[in-house]
């Protein structure tokens, strides 16, 4: 293997593979290095929801790019990735609830974003007829939806492939070190090296980052997720809750799953996670108090993934703040599965165009310090 | 991790040790560890004592005297166990299925009579046993295919005898014993088609002298030869090629015998290939394992103790390898000696003492495995060039063509399968198809099977009604930790 390379990225989850189908596509010759096969405890193992209900007003921006790209995944990465134009709701229980949900339709209107509808009481049961009585109404994102996670991990990868990149799996990044304008990224067996880094790390982000010199908050997460048997059809829409944690979804094939940001326990070094069953108790019973329907319900499956999280729940995108051919594109806090088309693109815009074409300084490393955010322009390109 | 905190480990209310498994590594490993004062909860899937092997012993002794006699001496030692563990102050609770084990700190949830529970015990041992190892040749999923095992449970649990024309197929000691008890309960056996050939005899005959070690065995053996060969049932050895053939349900079983082609017609199938570690619950806690190539099984890697990759964590019995009931008992007793030494209940040289009969014990019963474990090799004929259109994962009904289609297209590895095919994702959580999509995997890319590796197993291990998670009960303190 030629172990050199104009980017080398750390991490072959989903944005990742994202930034190196663009980056590749610009006839850059990029390595993608991951320690396993990539995005094994996240990217390939998420609930797959594709969702811009009730995201961060910061994010949206990103987040409805990120939405018409999904429209068009298959002409993207080659493949549907399973992907569905469901809806998303976001139920209200009460009239509190519901007063919640107002304030935040006239924020988006404010805004100018008109992605999401509220409905009513009788509109909802359209939606979900199962819902339990109680329910008043819902937020509903009719162009939502959800993927397929490990079909659209592995058509990210193999698209990031077939446009000439380099997929070096299995290759842990141990350190880092720079000599003469070029990054030297030594893994338990290789060294590679690269005028650019670029950090897709996911939970581990916050390592490759001390690597390079930047100090950046981030714990590792480990959301959970049950699953049933295929049940008889029910439900099309994702479903979510005002007041509880709950991620509620039908699979086209009958299977229920079941997800919420309930956190398991884990070994962030050995990537070992347990399932806390204490802290699902409360996940079951929010999913039979929404719908009585699931009482006998089965559980055949439950897992815990690996997520970095960041102390705002913003993902930390942007330029290296102590060099400025190091980039940063991790740390999604639990969402950053509907954002993976986009902000790989913007990682090859902020890379070779200098500036990305939508506005990521929300996500900037800098927020968490007292530092100036470093103009994109002013960085070299030995590329 | 903390020390142990206020009061004595050894008394945990809520139990210093839990023991899953009432076969008799756990049998005897509860009642070691009570014999010492040790607080100990036993927890077993089954309405009652006994195991696989000892299946419902108390009660076929009360109530089916005759099936008792039938079942035979080594059937009939389990009472004196089950007797040990009834008169101690091991608590036993009994339908009692674990679905998860969780570690730092310990915590094992299980369910019984629609509630899930929790405890938290200082130490587990988990003698969860063997299970019947699947063999998917063509048709095996016909109604009318059955596990020889699962019959002789039946003729345990309820004293059932299969009706109609029983063919036997597979090899093991358990394919014999399970034979000589159907036709002795007056059961219609067509034949017996062994899958051991002359060649599996001259391989094993080396091994022969170290088994005579534990003559008893291989008499056993013989005897059981004898007697289906006195009462007149056909038995042809070195079947190749099996298929079970049937419209809708199983009508005959069709085999290659030398040059041969063979059909018994029959009502039922019983297939046996052996019984491979039941390894569910040490999967799913990510415990260490090792392939055992004489057998093609996987087992936790133990230390000489029974101590898995996790301190506090032990497997006994035949969960950890395959060494009969005896072997199984010893295991037991060895792995609460050295609980009950780390517990501060006895001095390391009493343990010592008392664990050298076991030892010693075990070492003789486990003579007679090499030769058993060649002569009864694993059935790779059923795994080497599978039929495209047998199915291998039950649950999900994917079949051999479709695996192969999966590993061509790139999936190297047991879960990247799960995720493409679906296969080990129905309610047996892969139980019944992890070793064949394994082996598969390995002759398929002619890659070691210890570097292709095993689905991993997530909890629940068995299917958990939402309503029973949504009412789990947590009880007592949380456990010491065990260090
Ligand atoms: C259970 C669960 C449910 C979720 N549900 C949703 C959802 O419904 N909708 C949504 O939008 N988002 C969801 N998410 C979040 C989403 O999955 C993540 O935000 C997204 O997948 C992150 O992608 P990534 O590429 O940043 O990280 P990852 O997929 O984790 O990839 C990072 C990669 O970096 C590699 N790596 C780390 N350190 C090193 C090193 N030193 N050397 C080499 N490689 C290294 C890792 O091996 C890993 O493969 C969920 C997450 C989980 C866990
Ligand atoms: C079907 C079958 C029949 C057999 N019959 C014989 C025989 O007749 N003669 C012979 O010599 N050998 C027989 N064997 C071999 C047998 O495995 C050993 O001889 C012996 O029973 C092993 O003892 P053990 O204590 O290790 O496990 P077992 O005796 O297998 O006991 C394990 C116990 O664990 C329980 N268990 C498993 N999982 C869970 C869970 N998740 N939660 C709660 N409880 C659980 C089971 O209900 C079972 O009672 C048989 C094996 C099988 C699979």
């Amino acid at each position: 293997m030629n172990n050199k390379a104009d980017v080398i990225i750390v991490g072959a989850g989903l944005h990742g593979s994202s930034a190196a189908i663009h980056i590749a596509a610009r006839g850059r010759r990029v390595i993608v290095l991951d320690k396993g096969v990539g995005g094994r405890h996240s990217s390939a193992s998420n609930a797959g929801g594709v969702r811009r209900l009730w995201r961060h007003p910061d994010e949206l921006p990103l987040a409805c790019e990120a939405a018409s790209m999904w429209n068009h995944i298959e002409e993207i990465v080659g493949d549907n990735c399973g992907y569905r134009q469901s809806g998303h709701l976001k139920i209200a229980e009460n009239k509190t609830d519901i007063a919640k949900l107002e304030d935040r339709l006239t924020t988006m209107k404010q805004l100018g974003f008109d992605h999401e509808e509220l409905i009513d009481r009788d509109e909802l049961r359209k939606w979900a007829p199962e819902v339990a009585s109680h329910c008043a109404g819902a937020l509903l994102c009719r162009e939502d939806g959800f993927a397929s996670p490990f079909r659209t991990t592995s058509a990210f990868q193999n698209k990031a492939v077939s446009n000439g990149a380099e997929l070096a799996l299995n290759q842990a990044v141990a350190g880092i070190d720079k000599k003469a304008g070029s990054w030297i990224i030594q893994t338990q067996d290789h060294l590679f090296e690269a005028p650019i880094l670029l950090n897709c790390a996911g939970a581990w982000g916050d390592k490759i980052a001390e690597m390079i010199g930047d100090t950046v908050p981030l714990s590792a997460v480990a959301p959970t997720m049950m699953v049933t048997p295929p049940m008889p059809r029910f439900l099309e829409p994702v479903v979510g809750a005002v007041s509880r944690k709950l991620s509620f979804k039908q699979a086209p094939n009958g299977i229920v799953l079941i997800g919420g940001g309930y956190r398991g326990k884990l070994d962030r070094d050995t990537g070992f996670t347990q399932v806390d069953y204490s802290a699902l108790k409360l996940s079951a019973q929010t999913v039979i108090d929404l719908f009585p329907i699931m009482k006998n319900a089965q559980v055949v499956r439950a897992w815990s993934g690996i997520e970095g999280q960041t102390p705002d729940s913003l993902p930390v995108i942007g330029q290296g703040l102590s060099d400025a051919n190091a980039y940063h594109a991790f740390g999604f806090s639990s969402h950053g599965f509907q954002l993976a088309p986009v902000v790989g693109k913007l990682m090859a815009e902020l890379i070779y165009d200098g500036a990305s074409s939508l506005p990521i300084e929300p996500f900037s490393p800098a927020r968490f310090h007292d530092v100036e955010i470093r103009n994109p322009e002013t960085a070299q390109l030995s590329a | 991790m903390t020390g142990p905190r206020a009061g004595n480990p050894a008394k945990n209310p809520d139990a210093a040790i839990v023991v899953i498994g009432s076969g008799p590594a756990g049998m005897a490993a509860s009642h070691a560890a009570a014999e010492y004062g040790v607080s100990v909860v036993l927890l077993d899937e089954q309405p009652a004592l006994g195991g696989q092997i000892y299946r419902n012993v108390e009660m076929t002794k009360r109530e089916r005297p005759d099936d008792y006699d039938l079942l035979g001496v080594d059937y009939q030692e389990g009472r004196h166990l089950a007797d040990r563990v009834k008169a101690s102050a091991v608590r036993y609770i009994c339908g009692a299925t674990v679905w998860n084990i969780e570690t730092d700190p310990l915590a094992v949830y299980y369910s019984v009579n629609g509630q899930a529970r929790k405890l938290a015990p200082t130490a587990v041992i988990i003698a969860t046993g063997a299970m019947e190892r699947s063999v998917p040749i063509p048709g095996w999923t016909l109604p009318g295919v059955m596990g020889a095992g699962a019959a002789q449970v039946m003729l345990k649990s309820s004293g059932m005898i299969p009706e109609g024309r029983v063919a036997i197929a597979g090899a093991g000691p358990l394919l014999l014993l399970v034979a000589d008890q159907l036709s002795r309960a007056g059961c219609n056996l067509v034949g017996v088609a062994e899958t051991t050939s002359y060649a599996d005899y001259i391989r094993a005959a080396p091994l022969l002298p170290r088994a005579m070690r534990a003559s008893s065995y291989l008499k056993k053996g013989l005897g059981l030869r004898f007697s289906l060969m006195r009462r007149g049932v056909r038995l042809l050895s070195g079947a190749k090629n099996m298929r079970a053939e049937g419209d809708r349900k199983f009508e005959r079983l069709v085999f290659n015998c030398g040059r041969r082609e063979v059909a018994l017609d029959a009502d039922l199938l019983l297939m046996h290939e052996g019984v491979v570690p039941n390894v569910q619950l040490s999967r799913q806690m990510g415990l260490e394992h090792e392939w055992y190539d004489r057998q093609d099984y996987w087992r936790p890697v133990l230390s000489k103790w029974g101590e898995t990759s996790r301190k506090g964590v032990f497997v006994a019995g035949d969960g950890g390898g395959i060494d009969g009931a005896t072997v199984a008992a010893h295991n037991g007793t060895i792995a609460s000696l050295k609980i009950v030494q780390h517990l501060g209940c006895i001095s390391e040289s009493e343990r010592n003492r008392r664990a050298e009969k076991s030892f010693r014990e075990k070492k003789k019963h486990e003579q007679v495995r090499p030769m058993l474990d060649t002569l009864f090799g694993p059935p790779r004929y059923a795994f080497q060039s599978p039929a495209r259109e047998t199915i291998i994962c039950r649950c999900s009904e994917v079949t051999a063509g479709e695996i192969s289609d999966a590993i061509a297209a790139g999936c190297h590895t047991p879960d990247s399968l799960k995720s493409k095919c679906r296969s080990g994702m129905g309610a047996c959580q892969g139980r019944m198809c992890g070793l064949s999509v394994s082996t598969i995997i390995s002759r398929a890319l002619e890659m070691p099977i210890d570097q292709v590796g095993y689905y991993n197993i997530r909890s629940p291990i068995i299917p958990l009604p939402l309503c029973e998670l949504a009412a789990l009960e947590e009880e007592g303190t949380p456990s010491s930790a065990y260090e």
